[in-house]
Order: structure tokens, then C-alpha cells, then sequence
């Protein structure tokens, strides 16, 4: 079942692992801070709380390097903040304020975006980040410039065609792409097992002759590993590789869903959050202190997007077209 | 001839300019089904004999994938360049193009330069049937962020081609199916340009003003000569592009013929006669002597049948009798 | 000959309308030549109807109080002596439509109403937005226009050529035979601003009173008012807003003014519609500010700007120039004209002319009982009235109404901006 090809992994050393913990933090504030905003406020977009996940988008990001390409498609903000986003951007984007990355465009449904560090953005139709991260890929390989693409998806997404035309081509060019699938068993409410032929969505991989690997996604460092095995790979034009990471989705599939079709309680007892998990590798009292920083960091952030100013309707026309 | 001009074929009007722009700017690949075996695109030397496999790709049949690839590798700073073959493919590769293509920068509120050619050939081609010679450029035209050309010319094919490959913006190329072999004088310059967003008055006239675009132009400018020995004198305006669309000169012809005709070969109904004519009769309504008229395909799917196909698309003899009604309302 | 004549409103010189008030004989009863039929008022005066022939009243058609032309038919007379039961006769054949003789009609009949009996119904005529936009522009009557287009059509090119109509050379002028000269066809806008002074110059009965006006305060004023407001990078205000500010407050305390005379009735417009006269290189035209009293003196300033400049640039669109309830004009903005009477801009009753403003010595009491000589900013506006809608003490109290806006009660046209 784990196809991992052997290779030395590198494992995070502890200033990385402190920047994974304190970014793992970041997030958690900004879910714990949406929770509460969706509830008390009317809130224009749909929030998909990612709490429980973190490990997956944290993880992965920190081994990618700066100019990787990321484009994702999950949920919650990890992989926003991993690959090295402020949280007062990403806040700003979700009240809709110009101080968003998006400017105030991207509100509600995120659009987090900051090419300079390799955060593409996203397209709200679930399996559009196939063909785009290949074409990422194929710029890479046709300017031979070393970087990597990364598709992160749901298991939900994984039964898309675009999947499929993209998995063919890119395993067949060896395109330097890997796809990270987090797998929280969920399909929205449908369980995964209820409309899949196989257990692992990493199963897949044999059918395009490409390593299929299943990682622990509740540990951010088991993550961490796999990710950059399959980079090394792809920077050194072996191709693709698909990840698929074991997640636990701790709230609904959005803010609010009832759940009815989870037995919660029981699935509960099973729960290993992630911060737990990455703090338990960290030195005595770092994770408190990480934790309390990162609360601080989130609450400014959280009062400088309240306070910045709404788009006008000066913005409408704005980005439609380059030079105009 | 004299020595600047050529007499080459549409299609191959295209593909010179394609490989002009390729050799000028590393960045323009070309992808797309059968274009390394040099399907397409056929040059002397061969697309992938000279700038290699990486730049020139074959591809699965995926629409969507191809679509996909491209807006992606353009966001990555590429120029890629991809014939779908079919503008009634655009359905299959819908959420890449429409979405993706058309409204990437603006949902990130970022309008970096982005250059992607997407080249959809649209029309019927005698008998390919009603998934293989539809006219799509309308979609292209309703999902802003796009832009949209028409060449109706080998000139232009040439000219605009380039113009789309120096474009900041996405273009979709709606080449036509009828007119890909069909020779023309082309300007041998390899600097020759078309602007996109211009139209060009393909034959001047003061009685009505018939506004048309790709494969119907050749028919309008025959309507036209016919109906000069009947003494009504049509201006034909060849729209080159639909997006953005040259509303001065079309509204200034209407303004000096006051009688409008569009002309196209897309379906009638919710054909982009349908907004040329809305947008004349909103912004020229006091010039017009007559409503403003429209010809399309019936709104029928098209049959195989060659036959029958024929029927269903604007002729001449139709566009001439459409202009006479015209004239005498 | 038929028993029965057409009865036709005859012709006298330039008389159009005529409103029936009575009829003086009864239907049936005999009439001898000479004796009066029925008593008409017209644009002029009231006058009777004399029978040119004996004869007897066979019917009347029209009632007392319906308003007819002169050359329409009022009802049918026969001839004298004739009987009463055949006269009965001739009126049923005449009202059975298969049977009805064309009745000749009587008296002075103008070609023009026989040309008019004998045309046929016009079928329902459809005239494209081109040739109603041009109709408009250039005051062309569209009914009585003959189309040159498809179907008899009416085109734009008929419409111009109707309104470009030049009679051919131009027309001699008696005694002038000996002098050399050049002339040049008149626009179709200038003579239909020939058409509207002359007519508007023969109908009403207009006067002119003018009164000074100080306007040193509201020059102090405005000065203040520009400086803070150029400070903060805003436009300035007008002096010629600031009287159009004042004007619409005097217009909506004295309806009277802002107003329409008919023969009927005295029409008091309820929105203040305000036209500005503007010259233009191809005549003068009065766009209207519609709902001026709501405007401050900003807004004026702007609306006045604004439509000016789209008059001279010709792009006032149709709704631009109706509706105007009264209009001022400032033919002191060209040069130091003493005194603004102008022609009343029909339907209205009233138009105020601004002539220059000039610096004059004027004599202000000194307070002692005697007078002192000041130089003084000084205008005196112009207001051009209908007599018969208004009288001269009015007029003099909506001058003088004004004048005490202008030099007392400036601050209320400064009023929030």
C-alpha cells in the first residue's frame, strides 16, 4: 500500500519545526476566530472550517521552497499560512476588505493569492487545480527552472475527470507536479467508502505507473517527509507523485452543517489533533509561548481587517483586462 | 503580386505567424493534438523540428486538460498556444476556459499579463455534423475577461494571430472551418499586425451598412455586388474582432446608411447579432430608418447531411433577400 | 341642384379659429339674405354670421361652445320656400351612406377645403426615429408631408429637403433693383426662430419694466464663498446662478409669473422649468434647467455651465429644450448693454433680461437728512411681460421682490454650500 520509494528523508530541524508549530497556531486561531465571526456576524461568503487538517497544509508547505508553485483547493487557511502568507491579508479577504490579498475581490469563498511566494490562488470549481498545476509544471519544465507544482485536493475531488487527463499527462511527460490529497473520509456528507472502489485514493497511483503514498495526516513532520521525498523526485524529472494524507475533519463541511450523517462522538475518540501532535516534538514551553504569539498575531490581524475599508465600485471594472 | 505580398492560405497564414512570434519569444509553446506530427500547423521544417519537443507537445484527447494547461503555465508566465480543433469543443473544456481563463485575475484582484492564444475553428465544413460545426464564439463573448477575434481573411488570420501572441490578455482565436484553405494576399512582413478591437470596412457603401464577421464575409461582399446592379448600395463591415467589439465604426455607418443588417453564420437566436443589434437600435435608435435586421443559421442542430446542412446556413441568395426586405421597410 | 347646401364658416382675412357662441335662428325657421345665422368668436373679437341668400336652417351641426376653423362646415341650409317635409327627406338620404348625394357646399369656399374634402383618409403613417428626430430638429410638419420612400414613405432625405427647401432664388426686394449684394439661404433653424418671434411678437401684448438692482453684497459675498471653495479645490459660483437662485424663489412665491395664458384659462405651472438663453453660431436657443428652485446655487452654476456648453456644441437632445416655464436671458455677459428687453418666449408670460453690470455713481442717503454719491456695482434687470396675463403693479412688485433678494437677503442664496 505505501509505495514510497526509498530515499534519505529529511526530517525538520527545530527552527523549522518552531516556524511549522507557530504557522500551525496561526491557524488555529484564524479557524477558532472564523467559528466565532460566522456565527456572530453575517458573514457574505461560506467558510470551510479546516480545524483538525492543519497538519496537512503545514506540513507540505514546509518542504516546498518559496517559488514552488501551490495551488489548492482545501480547506481552512494551513496552506495559505505554510507556504508564508500573513494572516492579515488572508482575514482581510475573508471580510472583504481592500487590504485582501484579492483586493476585496476574493471575498467569502477564498482566493488567497500572493504569486511572489508561489500562492496561485484558487478556482471554486472543485478539480480546476489539476490542469493548472500542470501548466505550472510544464512551465517549469520547459524553462528547466527546477521548481515543483503542488495540487492539493479533497477526497471528494479526487473522482473528477480533469484528475484523470492531467494524471495521464503528466505522469507521461514526467511533469515535476504532486498531488496531496487530503482525505478526511468525506465527500461534504457523503462518505468516502459509499462511492469509491478502492480504500486509498493513493491506490490510483498504480493505474499511471506512479509512487501512491499514504502518510499519517494528523503529524505535520510525516508529512513533511513524504513531501519532500516526492519533490526531490520531480526536481530531478522522475514525475509526478501522489501523496494522499489521512485527515481527521473535526467540524462540518461548512460553518454551521449539523453533521447529521457523522457519528461524532465516536469518530472523537479516535482524534489526534495536530498541534498536539507537532508540540509534543518541540522543547519544553515552546508551544505555549508559540501558541500565545500566535493568538496575538491573529487578534491584531483580525482588528486591522475589521478596521480597513470596503471596496467601492471603483473596483468593478478593475482587473478584468492587463492595460486597461 | 508585387514582391511584399504572398498568396497563401488561411490556415497556413496562421501558422506564420505562430512560427515568426515562436522564434522571436521562447516563452509561446504550442500544444494540442497531433501539432508535433504537424497536423495543424504544417511548415516546411515542422513545428517540433524546429523548437523542439518541449515547446511543441502533443496531446491526449482532453479538452479540459489542454484548456487547463494552458491557463495554468500562462498564470506561471508562460505563452502557450493550443488549436482545440472544434469550437464546439469548448463545451468539454467550459469550466477552464470560461472560468478559469476568462476570470482567474479578477477573482485574485490581479491583472498581471497573462498570454494565452486559444484557437477554436468555428463553422460548418460540409457535413461534419451538429458536434463538430458549431459556432461558439458567442460564449466566448458573454464571460468578460476574454478576448475574442474573428479573421475573415489570411491577411488578417496572419495579422490578428500575431497581435493575439503580443496580447497581455487571453484571446480565444476563432479561426474559420470554410475559410482554412482558402488563398488570399498576405503581407510577407514578419512584423505584420492586425490591432485587435478594429474593424475594417470591407467594401464602402451609403444604402445599408451589413455588419459580418468570419466565414460570412465573403458571402456579404457577393450580396453586395449583386445588389449594386440593383441600385441599393451596401457598406459591408468585416467586425475582425467581437471582443472588445469596434462600436464607433459600426455606429458611425449606421449613423450616415441608417439600415443595419448582421450577418453570421452562428445560430440566429442569441447569436451576437442579437447584442449588435440591441446596442444599435440603444445607441443610434434616432438614426435608423428601419428596424435593425439579423441572418443566422436556423435554430435547429445542424444535420450531417451536406445536403441539408446548406439549408440551414446563411446563403447568398438569402442574405441578398434579407437586404432587399431591408430596403423597402 | 340638391336641396340641401353645405353651411361653412366663411373666410375672413387672417381669422383661423372660431368658437361658436349661439346660434340666432332656429332649426327649421326661415332666413332671409342679409339677416344674422349665428355669433362666432374668433382670435380677434366676436362677430356674426350673415346669411349671403334667403333660405331656411335644415340643421346644425355644430353647438354652442364647440370650437371649429373658419372653413368648416356648421350645418346644411335650403332653399327658400322649400318644404319641410322634403327637407326631412333630403336630410335622411343624406345620413343613409349608400344614397348620399355630394352636398355643394355654399358661400366662399377656399381651395384649400375642397382639396381637403376631396383627399382620401391618410392610412395610419408610421415615421422611422430618423425622420422624427429630424422633423423635430428642423420644424418640419410631418402631416402634410409627401414621402419619397418605400410605400410613399416619409425618409430622412424628404425631411431635410422639406426643411432646406430654398424657393429658388432669392426674392426681390422693390427699389433695391440697382445695388449689388450676396445672400445666403437661411437655415432652417433660423427661420423657424423667424416663425416662433413673429408669431410670439403678434399674440401677446408685451412690456417691459426694469428696475436697479445693488449687487455689491452678493459680490462680497460670492468672493468669500469662491475663495473657500477654490481652497478646497471646488468650482466657483456664478453671478448669474446666484440671480437664477433668486428668480426661482421669486417665481415659486408668485405662480402668476411662472405661467401660460390661454383664451380659457390661466395655466399655473407647478415646476419652476427654468430656460437660459444661449447663443449659438447658428441661432439662439433656450435649454431648460428643469426643477431650478431645487438647485442651490452650485447646482445652477453647474446646470447652466453644462447645458450651455452642450447648446453651442449642439448635442441638447429634444427633452433639453421643452417644458420651460420661464426664461432668463444675460445678454450683459457680451457687453455693457444698458437695458435686456427681449421677446417673450412663447407659451410663457414673462422673461427677465440681465444687461451689464456696471460700476455707477449712484446716490445713497447720507444719513443727515441728504445724499452722497458712491460708486457702486449696479444692473438693472429687465423683465419682459404679457399684458393681457399680467398687470403693472405686479410685475413692478415682482421686480422689486427681487431686487430685495438680490441686495438684502444674500446669505439665503449662499444657503449650504
Amino acid at each position: 500500500m505505501n509505495n514510497s520509494p526509498q530515499s534519505p528523508l529529511a526530517s525538520p530541524g527545530p527552527a523549522l519545526l518552531a516556524q511549522m508549530y507557530r504557522r500551525m497556531a496561526v491557524t488555529r486561531h484564524i479557524e477558532r476566530l472564523m467559528a466565532r465571526h460566522v456565527r456572530e456576524h453575517k458573514f457574505s461568503g461560506w467558510w470551510h472550517p479546516g480545524e483538525g487538517q492543519e497538519a496537512a497544509g503545514i506540513g507540505a508547505t514546509a518542504a516546498m521552497a518559496v517559488d514552488d508553485y501551490l495551488w489548492y483547493q482545501g480547506r481552512g487557511c494551513s496552506w495559505a499560512i505554510g507556504k508564508g502568507m500573513a494572516a492579515e491579508p488572508i482575514l482581510a479577504d475573508l471580510l472583504g476588505k481592500v487590504t485582501g490579498s484579492t483586493r476585496g475581490k476574493g471575498a467569502g469563498v477564498p482566493h488567497w493569492s500572493d504569486r511572489s511566494i508561489g500562492v496561485m490562488g484558487e478556482g471554486a470549481t472543485l478539480g480546476s487545480v489539476y490542469p493548472l498545476a500542470a501548466g505550472s509544471a510544464l512551465a517549469s519544465k520547459i524553462r528547466r527552472d527546477g521548481r515543483v507544482s503542488l495540487a492539493d485536493f479533497g477526497d471528494g475531488t479526487a473522482a473528477r475527470g480533469t484528475f484523470h487527463e492531467t494524471m495521464v499527462h503528466a505522469a507521461a511527460w514526467k511533469l515535476p507536479l504532486v498531488y496531496f490529497c487530503e482525505n478526511n473520509a468525506y465527500l461534504v456528507g457523503t462518505k468516502l467508502r459509499d462511492v469509491s472502489p478502492t480504500e486509498n485514493i493513493a491506490d490510483y497511483a498504480a493505474g499511471y505507473h506512479i509512487p501512491g503514498v499514504v502518510v499519517d495526516g494528523q503529524d505535520a513532520v510525516a508529512v513533511y517527509e513524504a513531501v519532500t521525498t516526492a519533490f526531490a523526485r520531480a526536481r530531478a524529472g522522475e514525475g509526478p507523485t501522489l501523496i494522499e494524507a489521512k485527515v481527521f475533519r473535526r467540524q462540518g463541511h461548512y460553518a454551521g452543517d449539523p453533521q447529521q450523517y457523522r457519528d461524532i462522538e465516536a469518530e472523537l475518540k479516535h482524534y489526534r489533533d495536530p498541534l498536539d501532535v507537532l508540540g509534543a516534538r518541540l522543547e519544553d514551553g515552546q508551544a505555549a509561548q508559540l501558541y500565545a504569539e500566535a493568538e496575538t498575531e491573529v487578534q491584531q490581524a483580525y482588528a486591522a481587517a475589521q478596521a480597513a475599508a470596503e471596496p467601492d465600485a471603483s473596483v468593478l471594472y478593475q482587473d478584468l483586462y492587463h492595460g486597461q | 503580386m508585387a514582391n511584399d505580398m504572398q498568396n497563401i492560405g488561411y490556415n497556413a497564414a496562421m501558422s506564420q505567424a505562430l512560427v515568426e512570434e515562436m522564434r522571436r519569444d521562447d516563452s509561446i509553446f504550442v500544444l494540442g493534438q497531433g501539432v508535433a506530427t504537424g497536423g495543424w500547423f504544417s511548415t516546411e521544417k515542422g513545428l517540433a523540428a524546429e523548437f523542439g519537443a518541449d515547446r511543441v507537445l502533443d496531446t491526449n484527447i482532453s479538452e479540459a486538460f489542454q484548456a487547463g494547461v494552458v491557463a495554468g503555465a500562462a498564470i506561471a508566465g508562460m505563452k502557450p498556444v493550443i488549436n482545440m480543433g472544434f469550437g464546439d469543443f469548448a463545451l468539454i473544456a467550459g469550466d477552464e476556459i470560461f472560468h478559469k481563463l476568462a476570470k482567474w485575475r479578477y477573482m485574485h484582484g490581479d491583472s498581471f499579463p497573462m498570454t494565452a492564444v486559444v484557437i477554436f475553428p468555428i463553422g460548418a465544413m460540409g457535413g461534419a455534423g451538429p458536434e463538430h460545426s458549431g459556432c461558439s464564439e458567442v460564449l466566448s463573448m458573454h464571460y468578460p475577461g476574454l478576448k475574442v477575434v474573428v479573421p475573415a481573411t489570411a491577411a488578417d488570420a496572419k495579422g490578428l494571430m500575431r497581435a493575439a501572441l503580443r496580447e497581455p490578455n487571453p484571446v480565444i482565436f476563432h479561426s474559420s472551418q470554410a475559410l482554412g484553405w482558402t488563398k488570399g494576399p498576405v503581407p510577407v512582413d514578419d512584423e505584420y499586425i492586425v490591432p485587435i478591437g478594429k474593424a475594417n470596412i470591407a467594401r464602402a457603401g451609403s444604402g445599408a451598412t451589413v455588419i459580418t464577421y468570419g466565414s460570412m464575409l465573403p458571402r456579404c461582399l457577393q450580396v453586395a455586388e449583386r445588389l449594386a446592379g440593383e441600385g441599393i448600395d451596401l457598406e459591408v463591415i468585416d467586425l475582425r474582432t467581437l471582443v472588445p467589439l469596434d462600436w464607433p465604426t459600426v455606429l458611425a455607418s449606421v449613423r450616415r446608411t441608417h439600415r443595419a443588417l448582421v450577418v453570421h453564420e452562428a445560430v440566429r437566436t442569441a447569436g451576437a447579432g442579437a447584442e449588435i443589434a440591441a446596442r444599435i437600435q440603444e445607441e443610434a435608435f434616432y438614426d435608423l430608418e428601419a428596424p435593425v435586421l439579423r441572418v443566422g443559421a436556423l435554430d435547429v442542430p445542424l444535420p450531417q447531411h451536406a445536403a441539408l446542412e446548406a439549408m440551414c446556413l446563411p446563403s447568398v441568395d438569402g442574405i441578398a433577400a434579407e437586404a432587399r426586405k431591408l430596403m423597402s421597410l | 341642384m340638391s336641396l340641401l347646401n353645405e353651411l361653412r364658416i366663411p373666410h375672413m382675412g387672417s381669422v383661423e379659429n372660431a368658437k361658436i357662441l349661439n346660434w340666432l335662428v332656429a332649426e327649421g325657421a326661415a332666413f332671409s339674405a342679409g339677416q344674422a345665422l349665428y355669433e362666432i368668436e374668433t382670435d380677434k373679437t366676436v362677430l356674426e354670421v350673415e346669411a349671403e341668400a334667403d333660405g331656411v336652417l335644415a340643421r346644425c351641426e355644430a353647438r354652442e361652445g364647440d370650437e371649429r376653423k373658419v372653413g368648416d362646415r356648421v350645418g346644411y341650409v335650403a332653399a327658400a320656400g322649400a318644404a319641410a317635409g322634403d327637407i326631412a327627406a333630403a336630410l335622411r338620404a343624406l345620413d343613409a351612406p349608400s344614397t348620399t348625394e355630394a352636398a355643394a357646399p355654399m358661400g366662399q369656399v377656399s381651395a384649400e377645403v375642397s382639396a381637403d374634402a376631396a383627399e382620401p383618409e391618410p392610412a395610419a403613417v408610421r415615421h422611422s426615429p430618423l425622420v422624427r428626430r429630424l422633423a423635430a430638429e428642423h420644424g418640419v410638419d410631418l402631416t402634410s408631408l409627401r414621402g419619397s420612400g418605400p410605400g410613399g414613405k416619409v425618409t430622412g432625405d424628404d425631411v431635410l429637403a422639406a426643411a432646406g427647401q430654398a424657393a429658388g432664388g432669392v426674392p426681390a426686394v422693390p427699389g433695391y433693383e440697382g445695388v449689388p449684394f450676396h445672400a445666403v439661404a437661411n437655415s432652417a433653424r433660423r427661420r423657424a426662430i423667424a416663425r416662433r418671434l413673429s408669431e410670439a411678437a403678434r399674440q401677446t401684448a408685451a412690456l417691459t419694466a426694469d428696475m436697479q438692482v445693488d449687487l455689491g453684497a452678493l459680490l462680497a459675498r460670492r468672493a468669500e464663498v469662491n475663495a473657500a471653495r477654490k481652497a478646497r479645490g471646488e468650482e466657483g459660483v456664478s453671478v448669474l446662478a446666484c440671480v437664477a437662485k433668486a428668480l426661482a424663489a421669486v417665481l415659486r412665491a408668485r405662480p402668476a409669473f411662472n405661467a401660460t395664458f390661454t383664451d380659457s384659462h390661466y395655466v399655473l405651472w407647478d415646476a419652476v422649468n427654468l430656460g437660459i438663453a444661449v447663443d449659438t453660431p447658428d441661432g439662439l436657443v433656450v435649454p431648460v434647467i428643469r426643477a431650478a428652485d431645487r438647485l442651490d446655487v452650485v447646482g445652477l452654476t453647474e446646470a447652466i455651465r453644462a447645458l450651455a456648453q452642450r447648446a453651442r456644441d449642439g448635442q441638447l437632445r429634444p427633452d433639453e429644450l421643452d417644458g420651460g416655464t420661464f426664461t432668463l436671458s444675460n445678454p450683459g455677459s457680451v457687453g455693457p448693454v444698458l437695458r435686456a428687453e427681449a421677446i417673450i418666449n412663447p407659451p410663457q408670460v414673462a422673461l427677465l433680461g440681465l444687461p451689464a453690470m456696471l460700476h455707477t455713481p449712484v446716490a445713497l442717503p447720507d444719513g443727515a437728512g441728504g445724499y452722497r454719491v458712491e460708486v457702486r456695482p449696479v444692473m438693472r434687470p429687465s423683465l419682459t411681460f404679457d399684458h393681457r396675463a399680467l398687470d403693472g403693479g405686479q410685475v413692478i412688485e415682482f421686480l422689486n421682490d427681487l431686487r430685495l433678494r438680490l441686495e438684502q437677503d444674500v446669505e439665503r442664496l449662499f444657503a449650504a454650500v
